[in-house]
């Protein structure tokens, strides 16, 4: 230890860490070495205290400098304790992953080449700008420094959301699982808050979105204000905007999460100017594809990914990637009225595209009204129609696609001759249905939207939101009074999701409540995952 | 079986071509309940078209169908003995959901038993084998009754029509059933075979799912014209939940032509089936069948026992009369013996006299299927030993005993759960000793007591029927228990 060193070790052991740092910057030549691992060292030490932690409402990741890392990058070496420093290392990748900040986590990862924190620091880094991780040697490496808090579970989460990336649904599942599970148990609250943010990511794109909406509103309520971002970006995505906007932090991927909300919002408004004018912001390169599939879904007039371009075109019902939870926001269904969260947008001339309702007004068309259940066959078969290449088909595979069977004229001539005649109800002067070559042909003579039906969210789900945005238990009535549904229809969706264990059924003094499972996830209470408030007050 | 043995409760429906009565059937410790079906018209074709039904049915055995026990004829003509069904019959419970939708896997499930018992129907045949081409012609919710139990049986053969069956009934041309759910080539008066009744239950099966019925008019010729002019509904546009199964099968089902209809109400069962496997629903017929209907069935139960309480009484007080009046011919028979001597028989005889109180206590259910007296043979000596000094009512299986009050064709028909899985009959379980202390000690208040001054020298089961007719000696010993005379 020389005398260089003491004055920075003296300002960090007051907290005075930038002072410390400047200090160690105007270290003499010789002696910086030492110096910068005392320092180092030093704030190791501190960063392990419960003064350090005390002292920040953020992660603590975000004290370690950047001249530390710098000098780290460069071949200091560091005493104390090394799983302080695998922890602090890793916690400081993190920060620059939440924070939504390339340059450091770039600089993270110099920092701890030499480290046992370098496979989780690089897989932060790899995950962000969409490069291949081999999540076997990630977990692995985490295997060996399992006495490093939290360490293997933030391993799994990585690696949940690496296979996600590769479109390993499944694998993405099971790992998202055991991480969370084993967060739960480590007991390190950064590591939970990853593990469980991983599973709610998961959870979105495996079209059990209510269940991530509830693990966002939990962690919402818990976490501090540097996990904004990443949590109000999925809450978003899963129709929660409105919940996402009351959240703090002020980060790059909190701005962009509002940003991705504006877009909705202009979209919504039917406000051209603003949508284009607001940022195509994504905090990194892998979310950005995800920013563009949301652009693509709410404005018909965006490019369309390549991944979403089947489903555009009017391929399939559920939403894809994790847009079902957005979709199925704008649906409505109640009280014997239906509105599709998706509308098929066609002009003369140009093949039909699908686009999020909400987005209609960019097309300077209202919502088109809730229709009742009747009405949906006629909706159904328009789209079919619609979305059927040159807008043709012939009788039977028109009815297969309304109906789902294949076309008997003894049996079924009488009702597709009523559906036909209701289509062109429908269609009024907008069009015509003309028989063409033993085909159906639709001729359109001005642009329509049409709801499209099959995409209509289940009633299962809605209860299924319901629960999750209403503290994840409710009685049947409420539920079927908050929906608008008949009680007993309710009681007939809660009985099969109960049956497919979505569900759980417990009695609440004379009634039955009905309460989300969710066997991985539960509510963190604010007492244990806030424990951070209490610190930092 | 003579018909006698049923002893008649309360009427249970009663409609322009027949009634429907409960009734009680007892053979020594047997007892059970029974409906009996008379027409009102006694002239030979509805004698002969009747007698008709009761053959047909009296051929079938299948749980899904209500079984036709016994025919016969008496005083008030010819009748049927059919179990009895404790519950509703469809259109009942439509009308109990009160116009929320019933699950959809409880409506498979429902319409998937009727068409199995509606299969059993179409392949009755004769006792030598031979093929009965049986339709039954008046399918509708009203001739499929649901068992508390979940069971659904199909009844009321009035009209069935089978290839060798003879008279109006059976006549091509002629219009039978209920108009609603006829097929039009039924309305033609054209020929009818199995397919036919297809079509009504897909009648049924849509007033099912929508609460609604599917052909309505003002005039039965209109139901008539909307049967052959409408398309079959899409049942998609009508249950958010119907899966392209369901709504397919109801295209088939209510086809115009019934070349176009399933062969077989089997193929129907098992189409259904399949789409009930298919959902995760684990709501069941006979959950939303208590829900609906337990103050009612509470309600039949009370009603039964009192009814049947009050017959054992006038049976009671019938065979003390009875016994009263043979006592009194002993008197005098013995005159000769002097003026004290027969005042002390007299006096004797009105003392043993019994008195019988009922005493209602807190409802048990099931009615009862079991009655037992104490005999107090206080009087052996001189051959006299069918004094019942006490009699106590045991209780019943409840699943034993109920009523449908269905009317089937005018005629009501209320049916019981008789042959069947749950069917415990009373003499199973009467001579366990144990049993019968046991439900004594459960319904204390439902003792029917006789004072005697006497105390008993023996027990036995009895019918409350017979059993002033059972020779004492060949009744068996109990011990003596808690139901002795009042003193």
């Amino acid at each position: 230890m020389t005398t260089a060193g003491e004055a920075p070790l003296d300002a960090a052991r007051r907290g005075e860490l930038d002072v410390a740092l400047a200090r160690l910057a105007t270290a003499p030549r010789g002696a910086a070495t030492d110096a910068t691992s005392f320092a180092a060292a030093a704030l190791v030490e501190l960063l392990a205290s419960g003064e350090v932690r005390a002292r920040t409402t953020e992660s603590r990741g975000a004290l370690v400098p950047d001249a530390l890392l710098a000098s780290l990058a460069s071949g200091a070496r560091l005493e104390g304790d090394p799983r302080e420093l695998v922890r602090g290392l890793v916690d400081a990748a993190l920060h620059a992953w939440l924070a939504g900040q390339p340059t450091r986590l770039a600089l993270v990862r110099r920092a701890s080449e030499s480290t046992a924190a370098h496979p989780i620091v690089a897989a932060w880094d790899d995950l962000a700008h969409e490069r291949a991780i081999d999540v076997t040697t990630l977990v692995t490496a985490a295997q060996r420094s399992r006495d490093v808090p939290g360490l293997l579970a933030e391993a799994e989460a990585i690696a949940a959301l690496a296979e996600l990336n590769e479109g390993r649904l499944d694998a993405a599942r099971d790992r998202a699982r055991l991480g969370s599970r084993m967060a739960r148990t480590d007991g390190y609250l950064v590591t939970e808050y990853v593990a469980h943010l991983a599973l709610a990511r998961v959870r979105r794109f495996d079209a059990r979105w209510y269940l991530a909406s509830r693990i966002l509103d939990s962690l919402a309520r818990v976490t501090p204000p540097a996990w904004s971002g990443w949590i109000a970006w999925e809450l978003v995505l899963v129709g929660g905007a409105a919940r996402a906007a009351g959240l703090e932090g002020s980060n790059a991927w909190r701005v962009a999460s509002n940003e991705l909300a504006a877009t909705l919002d202009a979209a919504s408004r039917g406000d051209r100017a603003r949508l284009d004018a607001t940022a195509e912001l994504a905090p990194w390169p892998f979310l950005a594809k995800e920013r563009a599939r949301v652009r693509a879904l709410v404005d018909p007039s965006a490019n369309a990914p390549p991944e979403l371009r089947a489903w555009l075109a009017g391929e399939g019902s559920r939403a894809p990637h994790g847009m079902d939870g957005l979709v199925g926001s704008a649906s409505l269904l109640g009280a014997g009225l239906e509105r599709a969260g998706v509308v098929v947008w066609a002009e003369p001339g140009r093949a039909a595209r699908r686009t999020w309702v909400a987005g209609l007004g960019l097309l300077g068309r209202d919502l088109p009204a809730s229709y009742d259940l009747q009405h949906e066959r006629v909706l159904a078969a328009l789209v079919a129609l619609l979305v059927t290449p040159s807008m043709s088909a012939t009788e039977e595979e028109l009815f297969r696609r309304v109906y789902g069977f294949a076309y008997a004229p003894d049996k079924h001539g009488g009702v597709l001759r009523t559906l036909l005649y209701r289509m062109r109800q429908e269609l009024g002067t907008r069009g015509e249905i003309v028989r063409e070559d033993d085909a159906l042909k639709l001729r359109l003579v001005a642009p329509i939207a049409i709801p499209d039906p099959t995409t209509a969210t289940d009633l299962r789900e809605l209860v299924l939101r319901f629960l999750a945005e209403n503290g994840g238990r409710a009685s049947a009535r409420d539920v079927a009074e908050a929906l608008g549904v008949p009680l007993r229809t309710v009681q007939d969706a809660l009985g099969q999701l109960v049956g497919d264990e979505s569900c759980r059924r417990e009695r609440s003094g004379r009634t039955h409540e009905y309460a989300l499972e969710d066997t991985t996830f539960f509510a963190p209470t604010i007492t244990r995952l806030g424990a951070w408030r209490d610190a930092a007050r | 079986m003579s018909t006698s043995s049923y002893v008649p409760l309360f009427e249970l429906a009663k409609g322009g071509l027949g009634r429907v009565e409960v009734v009680m059937r007892h053979d020594g410790s047997y007892e059970r309940l029974y409906v009996k079906k008379r027409p009102h018209a006694r002239d030979a074709q509805t004698r002969a078209t009747f007698l008709d039904e009761a053959r047909l049915a009296g051929l079938l055995r299948h749980p899904n169908v209500v079984g036709v026990l016994d025919v016969g004829e008496d005083d008030e003509g010819p009748y049927l003995v059919m179990d009895f069904v404790e519950g509703v019959h469809v259109g009942e419970l439509i009308r109990g959901l009160e116009g929320e939708p019933i699950p959809l896997g409880i409506a498979l499930d429902v319409v998937r038993q009727a068409a199995e018992g509606l299969h059993a129907v179409h392949e009755l045949q004769s006792l030598d084998g031979t093929p009965l081409g049986v339709v039954h012609r008046d399918v509708s919710p009203q001739n499929l009754l649901i068992g508390f139990d979940g069971v659904v049986r199909l009844t009321d053969f009035g009209i069935a029509l089978a290839d060798r069956r003879h008279g109006d009934a059976t006549s091509i041309g002629v219009v039978k059933g209920k108009v609603g759910y006829t097929a039009p080539e039924q309305i033609e008066g054209g020929a009818l075979d199995r397919r036919t009744d297809l079509f009504a239950l897909g009648v049924v099966l849509v007033e099912l799912l929508t609460g609604e019925r599917l052909y309505r008019g003002t005039t039965n010729a209109e139901v008539a014209r909307r049967i052959f002019e409408d398309d079959p509904p899409d049942l998609g546009s009508l249950r958010r939940d119907a899966p392209p199964e369901l709504v397919e099968l109801v295209f088939d089902l209510l086809a115009k032509t019934k070349e176009s209809r399933p062969a077989s109400a089997r193929e129907v069962a098992q189409r259904l089936r399949a789409m009930k496997d298919e959902l995760d629903e684990d709501e069941q017929l006979e959950e939303l069948m208590a829900e609906l209907f337990d103050d009612r069935r509470a309600a039949l139960r009370s009603r039964v026992r009192e009814a049947r309480d009050r017959r054992l009484n006038d049976v009671l007080r019938q065979r003390a009369r009875s016994s009263l009046r043979r006592r009194i011919a002993r008197a005098a028979a013995l005159g000769a013996l002097g003026l004290l001597g027969l005042g002390v028989v007299i006096a004797a005889t009105w003392e043993s006299e019994p008195k019988w109180e009922p005493v209602v206590s807190t409802p048990l259910s099931p009615p009862i299927t079991t009655v037992r007296a104490d005999v107090a043979s206080g009087e052996a000596s001189d051959g006299v030993g069918d004094d019942a000094h006490r009699v106590r009512v045991g209780d019943g299986d409840a699943d034993d005993v109920g009523v449908g009050d269905g009317v089937g064709d005018g005629v009501g028909v209320g049916v019981g759960d008789g042959v069947g899985r749950r069917d415990r009959g009373v003499g199973r379980r009467d001579p366990d000793l144990d049993d019968l202390t046991r439900s004594a000690s459960r319904s204390p208040g439902r003792t029917l007591r006789a004072r005697s001054k006497r105390p008993p020298t023996q027990s036995s089961d009895v019918g409350v029927q017979t059993h002033g007719d059972t020779p004492t000696g060949s009744r068996p010993s109990l011990p003596p228990t808690s139901w002795w005379p009042r003193e």
